[in-house]
């Protein structure tokens, strides 16, 4: 090397040779700074390669994307550019955060062509978002003018997230979706319904309305799960099936069970009082002479002795476990749970004393009286016993005090 | 901490004033006047000084213009952008955010084309101790909170771009 380079020209062509290959620094180069002449040049040229050396790895990392990489210890012109380039990205990261979070006004006016299709990104962002904005204020507006109910309930937190107008009138929800005392005891009682998809009949806290449910699973975004309720106000057609339900099961004229209801009911009180071992006592009341009545005084007549007993009924079997029906024409029926037989006899007898001792006008004014023959049988229910056994002894006792003169209580044996 | 505000009314009604010659006067005219008023305190007071009180003057400037310029934000995100504009508009120069570390309240700022330095020939030091209270008394309106802001970089020390590190002095804004 000596031989071939002895001029510091040499070392300098050297120099920027490596520079630019990419190679070390020439050592060997130090020598052509021996001579003082030489010596400020050769300086210049170490500056020159560390500057650059400097900037090469500057620029590496700022081209793999780390614009985090610390800039150049060396201040020259190339260096403070890059450095305001480094700026300048450091700040398009800013931006780009900014948009993360919903700020679509940023606007960038240092990147040439990718300024331009930066702000048209953010424009149309901000469009799509003013767009999605008025069709998100439109669908509450519509939803609010539904009559259904719609709920749609954090499933983590349990917060509201949404609640149409009806909602927010019905269980006090607030303009905040913040709940009441009301709306949180509701809402807690929709929550123990399954999410199946499946329609539940459930009343509010109140139970001033009822409401058919539907509970299903709903993505509200991307990061919160959720559940939509969806309730329809079916409190009228409650009370029409519910009134419905009540005439089926009641006598219209005396306001008793008719025989359906009885029969529908006392065969739970036959397996009450056969799990207890308790006896179950049954009592037929047949009105005496009715037919007599009715041709004698008209139907109206009767009707209104039919009512005048029921009434009595109704005074001497107060219980509430105690069943009393309209069993067909003049014919009643009482199931006594827990009431012995002697104790049956005596409240039949009661009946009948108290519909005997009472005077029932006429149409024309006319005082009548009625009387009334029972049948009692009772019995402490087993497996070998039947329901239908029992009325029929009922029954049997009752044609006794038919048959041995009327207004009297007869047991059977 | 500050003794008596400055009043933006004190700008007068430059409208009114300079009907005919208008509401701006050329760079040079700015810089002249900030650089000789700081070379006379540097005189007397020594540079030491004269950069604290131009710091401080500029923390008034700041809170000032933050006070009466820039539309009040809640938002940090919008509250910068608000800057931006306005510094823009201004024409003190193009603010650009490098990070912006909120929970602990540090932030590494850049000003383009500043209004101090942006062409200045190259010193030996950083210059603009003016723009650093200016920054802190924005930043202090917004959060409450004192700033430190440091210049990092400076056209007149060869950058291209002004650069500030600014860190709150007590933590996070409570």
């Amino acid at each position: 090397m000596d031989q071939e380079f002895c001029h510091p020209r040499d070392y300098i062509k050297l120099i920027l040779e490596n520079l630019l290959d990419d190679q070390d620094f020439p050592e060997e180069a130090a020598t052509f700074a021996y001579g003082q002449e030489w010596l400020p040049l050769y300086e210049k040229c170490v500056e020159l390669y560390k500057s650059f050396d400097e900037m090469k790895i500057y620029v590496n990392a700022l081209s793999k994307g780390n614009i985090e990489v610390d800039t150049p210890p060396r201040e020259n012109h190339m260096a403070s550019s890059l450095k305001h380039f480094q700026a300048q990205l450091r700040h398009l990261v800013w931006q780009a955060e900014c948009i993360a979070r919903g700020k679509y006004n940023q606007k960038l006016d240092f990147m040439g062509a990718l300024s331009e299709v930066f702000n048209k990104m953010s424009i149309q962002l901000k469009e799509r978002e003013e767009q999605l904005t008025a069709q998100q204020q439109g669908m509450t507006r519509i939803f609010d003018t539904l009559d259904p109910i719609f709920i749609v309930q954090a499933t983590d937190c349990r917060n509201v997230l949404y609640a149409n107008q009806m909602a927010k009138e019905r269980f006090q929800i607030q303009e905040n979706m913040c709940l009441t005392k009301h709306s949180t005891a509701t809402l807690q009682e929709f929550l123990q319904l399954p999410q199946d998809g499946k329609p539940k009949e459930l009343a509010d806290v109140d139970k001033q309305h009822w409401y058919r449910i539907t509970s299903a699973r709903f993505p509200w975004s991307h990061h919160q799960d959720s559940l939509l309720f969806h309730c329809v106000d079916i409190t009228s057609q409650k009370l029409h099936a519910d009134m419905m339900e009540q005439a089926a099961k009641t006598d219209e004229m005396t306001g008793l069970h008719n025989r359906r209801a009885f029969e529908c009911s006392v065969s739970n009180l036959w397996d009450v009082c056969q799990k207890n071992a308790r006896p179950l006592s049954i009592i037929m009341f047949d009105i005496d002479f009715f037919k007599k009545c009715n041709d004698t005084h008209g139907h109206q007549h009767g009707d209104t002795c039919l009512i005048a007993f029921s009434r009595v009924l109704k005074h001497v079997f107060s219980r509430s476990s105690d069943i009393v029906a309209r069993y067909g024409g003049e014919e009643f029926i009482v199931a006594l749970p827990f009431t012995s037989k002697d104790d049956a006899i005596i409240l039949a007898d009661k009946a009948r004393k108290r519909l005997e001792s009472q005077t029932i006008s006429s149409p024309n004014g006319e005082a009548t009286y009625l009387t009334v023959s029972g049948g009692v049988a009772s019995l402490v229910p087993d497996e070998n016993d039947t329901l239908e056994n029992l009325v029929f002894a009922a029954d049997q006792a009752l044609y006794k005090a038919k048959q041995s003169g009327r207004n009297r209580v007869v047991s059977a044996s | 901490m500050i003794e008596q505000e400055f009043q933006w009314s004190r700008l007068g009604n430059i409208e009114t004033g300079r009907g005919n010659l208008g509401s701006e006067a050329p760079v040079e005219m700015y810089r002249l006047l900030q650089y000789t008023i700081f070379d006379e305190l540097s005189h007397r007071y020594g540079n030491e000084t004269a950069e604290n009180i131009y710091r401080n003057a500029g923390f008034r400037a700041g809170l000032a213009f933050s006070q009466n310029i820039i539309e009040r934000k809640e938002d940090f995100y919008d509250f910068v952008s608000e800057c931006q504009e306005k510094l823009k508009s201004m024409k003190i120069g193009i603010l650009r955010i490098e990070k912006a570390d909120l929970e602990n309240m540090e932030l590494l700022l850049s000003v383009s084309e500043d209004l101090d330095c942006s062409g200045l020939p190259l010193q030996e030091n950083t210059v603009c101790v003016y723009d650093e209270g200016f920054l802190a008394g924005i930043l202090y309106d917004f959060t409450g909170k004192h700033f430190d802001v440091k210049e990092v970089d400076c056209w007149a020390t060869g950058d291209r771009t002004c650069r500030f590190a600014a860190k709150a002095k007590h933590g996070m804004v409570t």
